[in-house]
């Protein structure tokens, strides 16, 4: 059994009308979703911003609401499910932010900040307390805690606060973290830093993780699994090397050739993929495959039917017409 | 005293822009000399604080002052300092000669001016042009930047237009007026991918079109490597290797520049073990001994550690690390 099950997941946020208008319009964030994750899955969700791939985290964490939908986390279904029990659930999953500037309590000491996960669920406290806090710091790689502990945020840098945040999700030994951009605002010489502190952890603490990025190239070295969104849909999802050696979506191909590669000869050898125009309206979605406004091998099929998503090969799906005739 | 050569648009020499801040002398720029010749496309890489994007602004004049000065340095443009020129004398090069693309256009349009009138301002200030002229040229400006129905684009407030096409506006009012040298100052990070390769492949069009030459400052290794032709690599307020694209990317010769090309990920040549280069950039303020690298440097001699090392050629690099000190 899958770790988390989501099952049909939509989220529409209403947008603010006229007062007088009877109109009533939603942007559909996420629009039916159906996703597996299993245990010791590092599931990359890749897409660009307005996809819905922020949306999927939260709600899968249960920080959202769903319009419609199911997500079941270690078969329990979090989103009917109330008190105690929800709050052991809670326990099991935690959330990394991207920007550890926003993220961390500017008034709080680190040592506040590290606390109150273990003051919350009544965990430990006095001596005991203390050296859990101060072993979360030795996890991230903050030694010697003394050092850390009684200073604020503020007085640290970006890939410092990104493990101050880091050890906070760990806190609690959960099970499935997701982590939000975490390496987005970071410089690339911290990028890697993290990234492999967060592999690290997740193979000694036996994590689940599901990594929201719009970078390919940290989905490629740091992810089992891809998922690729478009406009609140699953376009395509499959194992890594897969994913990324044989695309089957226009989408995924076009995403996979845009993205930079650090040679000059490979980089400029190879025929990108320039995708006409920006991402649709959410508001008013293209009939028919949302991608085929600006889809290069669109034919008449795409502007009438929606694809569904179908298991093309073990393991790999998409939601493409060219694929399933 | 000639200081420029006929291929030779640009060249700064020995640029020292300091911060005078409450908590000291901020180095921000400490020491660069760079030259841009005419057509190429020359990259500034660095990580933030670097002072790859003070770089520009003193170039453009626009350091913020206070807390900002030009303490020393030459810049010199088609001959002439401009360091030495009179604010209104600047105004007719900034812009004109040299115009500036910056990282978040939504910062940089007027949030209460019409695309049309925003670069029509441009041409306006530097072609002497009535209002009238410069908004039909405003329709070939925005052509150029190969925008999709112009005229309905030029009605528009910056609020209506998508993150890309932004950009793309930002990029007609800085060629409006057929700069000899564009500084684009991470024009795509702000952008999605797939956006960002339109706005990648409109630079390299519009620099054979144009025949502009080009100051491309980014973090992103894949973007230099696409774009580039020359490449100066920055660390904290000074240049530690310079060289041709290739030679920067296939045989680096500073342990900075190769750490950072190490640690970069890469969908084409990945690998499963992430590289890392460990530590952080230094302060500036309370700057490190000798070398600003030696911290992190897995090469560091004792001489790193009290010698700042200078800018030396080692065949076609120029790179400044004791490493390659000819004895």
């Amino acid at each position: 059994m899958a770790l988390v099950e989501v099952e049909n997941l939509k989220k529409y946020f209403p947008v603010p009308s006229g007062l007088f208008s009877r109109e009533r319009r939603v942007i559909h964030a996420v629009d039916g979703i159906d996703l597996a994750i299993n245990e010791r899955d590092i599931l990359g969700l890749v897409g660009e911003s307005g996809c819905g791939k922020t949306t999927t985290g939260r709600l899968i964490l249960g920080l959202l609401k769903p319009t419609e939908g199911t997500v079941k986390f270690m078969g329990q279904d979090i989103f009917n499910i109330k008190g105690v029990e929800l709050r052991k659930l809670r326990k099991e999953m935690q959330i990394i932010f991207q920007d550890p500037f926003a993220s961390l309590n500017p008034q709080k000491s680190i040592r506040q900040i590290l606390c109150q996960p273990y003051r919350i669920h009544n965990i430990a406290d006095g001596v005991e307390l203390n050296n859990k806090v101060e072993e979360l710091l030795d996890d991230v790689g903050l030694t010697p805690a003394s050092f850390y502990l009684d200073h604020y945020p503020h007085e640290f840098s970006g890939g410092q606060r990104q493990r101050i945040a880091i050890a906070r999700a760990l806190a609690l030994r959960p099970r499935f973290i997701v982590a939000d951009e975490p390496v987005s605002a970071l410089d690339l010489s911290v990028r890697a830093q993290i990234l492999k502190l967060l592999k690290n952890l997740s193979n000694r603490f036996k994590l689940t993780l599901l990594f929201i990025t719009h970078d390919l190239s940290v989905v490629r070295s740091f992810c089992n699994r891809v998922v690729v969104m478009y406009l609140g849909k699953i376009v395509e999802s499959a194992d890594v090397d897969e994913l990324f050696t044989s695309p089957l979506h226009p989408y995924t191909e076009s995403i996979i050739s845009a993205t930079p590669v650090p040679n000059p000869r490979v980089t400029r050898s190879h025929k990108r993929i320039v995708l006409k125009g920006d991402l649709p309206s959410q508001i008013e979605l293209p009939r028919g495959c949302r991608f085929h406004t600006r889809c290069p091998k669109a034919f008449d099929k795409c502007q009438v039917d929606e694809p569904q998503l179908i298991e093309y090969r073990q393991n790999h799906k998409v939601a493409c017409h060219l694929w399933n005739r | 005293m000639v200081t420029t050569t006929n291929a030779q648009l640009l060249s700064v020499q020995d640029l020292k822009t300091y911060f005078y801040t409450s908590y000291g002398i901020v180095k921000a720029v400490d020491g660069v000399s760079l030259e841009i010749n005419k057509g190429e496309v020359v990259g500034i890489v660095g990580e933030s604080g670097s002072g790859k994007s003070i770089t520009a602004l003193s170039i453009m004049r626009l350091v913020p002052s206070p807390p900002g000065k030009i303490v020393q340095g030459k810049i010199f443009y088609k001959g002439s300092d401009i360091l030495s020129l009179s604010e209104k004398e600047m105004v007719s090069i900034r812009g004109k000669e040299i115009s500036m693309v910056f990282q978040d256009p939504l910062t940089f349009l007027n949030p209460v001016l019409k695309v049309e009138d925003q670069i029509a301002e441009a041409i306006t200030t530097h072609q002497g042009k009535t209002k009238n002229e410069a908004k039909k040229e405003v329709i070939e400006v925005l052509k150029m930047v190969r925008i999709p129905s112009p005229s309905e684009v030029a009605k528009s407030y910056p609020h209506q237009l998508s993150g890309g096409m932004r950009q793309r506006v930002l990029i007609a009012i800085a060629i409006s007026c057929n700069p000899s040298i564009l500084i684009a100052d991470e024009p795509t990070t702000a952008l999605d991918v797939t956006i960002q390769a339109q706005i990648l492949e409109l630079i390299k069009e519009l620099r054979k079109e144009l025949d502009t030459s080009m100051i491309l400052i980014t973090h992103d290794l894949g973007i230099v490597a696409e774009v580039c032709d020359r490449v100066y690599v920055m660390y904290a307020g000074k240049i530690v290797e310079h060289a041709d694209v290739y030679r920067i990317f296939e045989d680096p010769l500073h342990p900075y520049t190769s750490g950072l090309l190490r640690s970069a990920l890469s969908i084409d040549q990945f690998s499963k073990e992430l590289y890392t280069l460990e530590g952080n950039v230094p302060n500036l303020v309370n700057p490190p001994s000798g070398c600003l690298f030696h911290p992190r440097c897995a090469y560091a001699k004792e001489i790193c550690r009290e010698k700042s090392p200078v800018l030396q050629i080692k065949g076609e690099h120029t790179v400044a690390c004791w490493l390659y000190k000819e004895t």
